[in-house]
């Protein structure tokens, strides 16, 4: 698959034909294709395009435009299957919730669709009867989308569907880690007949050519999904633009507190659920499980327990709940906290090595799958100091 | 994973929360009232009560607080990122009438 990017309503490639390679991280010897690794350049055409094409599409009726993401839905229902394998393989996700990333993504557009048809402004009385008072909504403009991997399919049609619905256009930037499914994503909307230049695609790295698409003047808003680190950038950057609105979605630490009274078999199996579900990349996932101390013997041991039971292989396998880490950095960043010396010794090991055995791959090498097991630990020592007390 | 014991519900809400982050939450418990205090003093955007910490649904806000988010959900109040709502009011009548009953004489 040679990927390029989507400007103005055609596929073209970078400048100077620039591109990387997109590789299955479960098996980082395939290569799933190559994509354009786009200049600042191609980020500004970008742009352009969608700044030229607002004026039409904000032109056409609520209902025209979500008849749009009605058509788009009707092609991503007919390649759900193929679809969600890209997906598996790219950012190696379990197949199972690979399909589930296709269905949520299918879910938000019907939701926007849907939308189209229900009011979007308000009648308001006023203090004078002889006032009538109208809240009404007019789009913005150009919006710039940019995304992470871990929900390669659903996050992008999160943010890109309400924005066209409202009749803005779009500049979308998915992960370095998933571009070729972002770019089938855009692939299905051209073939939903969507009008060239309301969805444009650029493929790139970060500071290169997501940049560019946050400082441009004539984007108005910036909707973005990934670490706190670039987050905080963009809501930097945009309070110092009078124009520009960013809504980001960040990190968690997320927890669950299992309580004195809590169904234990109810309580462990939702916390191998939030822990290692995506291994446990996702921005929910749970990195801390607090837990009442009567009860944290037992809790341990079914969690262990249960733990054991979890399949680690390629995504592609049916059986497989927990594929591999994303990338080179997520499997460095986890040995960093692993061999960390505030692991060491701690029962959190105890229970690494039943992981360890449960596992198909039961070596700790860089081989990404070997390594999707100590992913929670990673999380584990980011808890403040004065929680941190581990157990025992 | 951080296994992190607790004593009391007092205790518990003092780890929960002692992290910069407030994304997804989950509590498992048979008691309404313990469940009620901790989704009220618990800081999270995305709670559940005797579920995972994941689970989204696309017309629920998905969103966190603290380091998180930026207090603007996706789902339906992104509707309001992408927008402006613009008032605007008409009048039907000759004369010009001011709220506030501010005079509109000269």
């Amino acid at each position: 698959m040679r990927g390029k990017n989507y400007i103005g309503g055609k596929w073209v490639d970078a400048q100077g034909g620039r591109q990387y390679e997109s590789r299955n991280p479960a098996n980082t010897g395939e290569v799933l294709g190559t994509v354009p690794l786009s200049h600042r350049e191609e980020a500004l055409q970008a742009v352009a395009s969608a700044k030229e094409t607002f004026p039409a599409w904000r032109a056409l009726s609520h209902i025209k435009r979500g008849e749009c993401i009605e058509r788009f839905v009707d092609v991503v229902k007919g390649e759900t299957e193929e679809i969600a394998r890209l997906i598996a393989k790219e950012a190696g996700k379990a197949l199972n919730e690979a399909r589930a990333d296709v269905v949520e993504g299918i879910h938000m557009a019907q939701y926007m669709f849907g939308y189209a048809r229900m009011p979007h402004g308000q009648v308001l009385p006023s203090e004078i009867a002889e006032k009538d008072a109208y809240m009404l909504r007019k789009p913005k403009g150009v919006v710039s989308v940019i995304t992470p991997w871990n929900f390669p399919f659903a996050i992008p049609i999160w943010l890109i569907t309400p924005s066209l619905v409202q009749g803005n256009t779009v500049v979308f930037k998915p992960s370095e880690d998933s571009p070729l499914v972002g770019e089938k994503l855009v692939e299905c909307f051209e073939r939903a007949g969507l009008p060239p230049g309301v969805l444009n695609l650029v493929q790139g790295m970060g500071e290169e050519t997501g940049w560019p698409l946050v400082v441009h003047p004539d984007v108005e808003v910036v909707l973005f999904t990934g670490s706190y680190e670039v987050g905080a950038r963009i809501k930097e950057a945009c309070a110092k633009d009078y124009r520009k609105m960013c809504a980001c979605e960040m990190g968690g630490k997320n927890a669950m507190i299992v309580c004195q009274d809590a169904d234990l078999e109810l309580a462990v199996r939702a916390a191998i659920l939030s822990a290692f579900k995506t291994t446990g990349q996702r921005c929910t996932s749970a990195s801390r499980l607090i837990v009442h101390e009567s009860r944290m013997e037992e809790f341990a041991r079914a969690f262990a327990a249960m733990a054991k039971r979890i399949i680690i292989g390629d995504p592609l396998d049916e059986r497989v709940f927990m594929g591999p880490l994303i990338n080179e950095g997520a499997v460095k960043k986890v040995g960093f906290y692993i061999s960390s010396p505030r692991m060491r010794g701690r029962r959190f090991s105890w229970m690494g090595v039943a992981w360890r055995r449960g596992s198909t791959e039961a070596d700790t090498s860089s081989h990404p799958l070997s390594t999707g097991w100590p992913t929670a630990a990673m999380h584990a020592s980011f808890v403040k100091r004065s929680s941190a007390r581990m157990w025992p | 994973m951080a296994l992190i014991p607790f004593q009391t519900l007092e205790e518990a809400v003092e780890i929960h929360n002692d992290v910069e982050y407030g994304l997804g939450f989950s509590v498992i418990t048979e008691d309404y009232r313990t469940a009620r205090v901790l989704q009220e003093v618990c800081e999270f955007g995305i709670g559940y009560w005797n579920l995972p910490t994941i689970g989204a649904e696309v017309h629920l806000p998905f969103g966190g607080v603290k380091k998180s988010g930026t207090g603007m959900p996706a789902s339906w109040p992104l509707l309001d990122v992408v927008t402006h709502k613009v008032a605007w009011t008409v009048n039907h009548d000759r004369e010009i009438k001011m709220a506030q009953g501010m005079s509109a004489e000269v």
